[in-house]
């Protein structure tokens, strides 16, 4: 998978809580991706097996629709804390490059 | 300020630009991707969630997802699940119906004792009708080789798994 600036964002963002329920638009306030850009990169991470998606149970919510959530697979928990690892030296890495023109 | 807050136009202009119109142009968008889609259900339960002030823009952002990877879902959805069985109808017909048409004129020929330029608009023809035939076979070879790749990919997990 292209390891784009978005998908690192995405990765820690969904990293902060591993073992949780992620929806798309705290997701999306979290890593400060625009909805454009998310709704792809959750797309590209369900179809590698990263995330598994699941909907809230209707009986325990009330006036408005059941949401999509996503959770981490135990093979997306190893890419992409690997991923979210590299974030720190990726953004030094373009801070430098950056600084030195 | 509290009498532009007053005027009613204003109070129209706020509902309609912060209220309706994020909301119906989201639920014309979704409409993009195919039926039983589940970014379908998902954007517009989504859509409930994000603050009233921000929603024009929100939707603004999500019509380009609808429009880009809606489209592209929608033909990868008519790709999996499209009619072929129609499509190698057609074809078949056009197989009976394509010699037995040919035959019939060179009969025909043969009858009257047609001028020589008839014969040879007739072989053009014939030779046509043999170039599309064996682009038909290909076509309806192409058409069961998708039929039996769609059955394959039939258990698709993008599809019908939405809310109850």
């Amino acid at each position: 998978m292209r390891r784009t600036d978005a998908l690192i964002a995405v990765a820690v963002a969904l990293m902060e809580e591993p073992m949780g329920k992620h929806w798309g638009y705290q997701l999306s306030k979290q890593s400060h991706i625009r909805s454009g850009v998310l709704y792809p990169i959750l797309t590209r991470l369900l179809d590698a097996g990263w995330l598994t998606d699941g909907w809230e149970d209707p009986s325990t919510i009330e006036g408005r629709p059941p949401r999509r959530y996503y959770e981490l697979t135990d093979r997306g928990r190893v890419e992409l804390g690997t991923l979210a690892q590299e974030a720190p030296i990726r953004n030094l890495g373009l801070r430098l490059g950056g600084a030195l023109g | 300020m509290t009498e532009l807050l007053a005027d009613p136009r204003t109070v129209l202009v706020v509902a309609l630009t912060f209220g309706f119109a994020p909301r119906v142009i989201l639920h014309l968008a979704v409409r993009l991707y195919p039926q039983g889609h589940d970014r379908r259900a998902e954007l517009i339960a989504e859509a409930e969630i994000v603050p009233f002030h921000k929603r024009p823009v929100w939707v603004a952002d999500v019509l380009a997802v609808c429009i880009f990877e809606g489209l592209s879902e929608r033909a990868r959805y008519r790709r999996l699940h499209g009619n072929t069985a129609g499509m190698v109808r057609v074809l078949t017909l056009i197989q009976i119906g394509l010699p037995l048409s040919v035959i019939g004129m060179w009969v025909v020929n043969l009858a009257d004792d047609q001028h020589p330029s008839s014969w040879l608009e007739l072989c053009g023809l014939t030779f046509l009708s043999a170039a599309l035939l064996l682009l038909t076979r290909s076509s309806i070879r192409e058409a069961r080789n998708l039929e039996r790749r769609r059955r394959a990919l039939a258990e698709d997990s993008h599809y019908d798994s939405g809310p109850d």
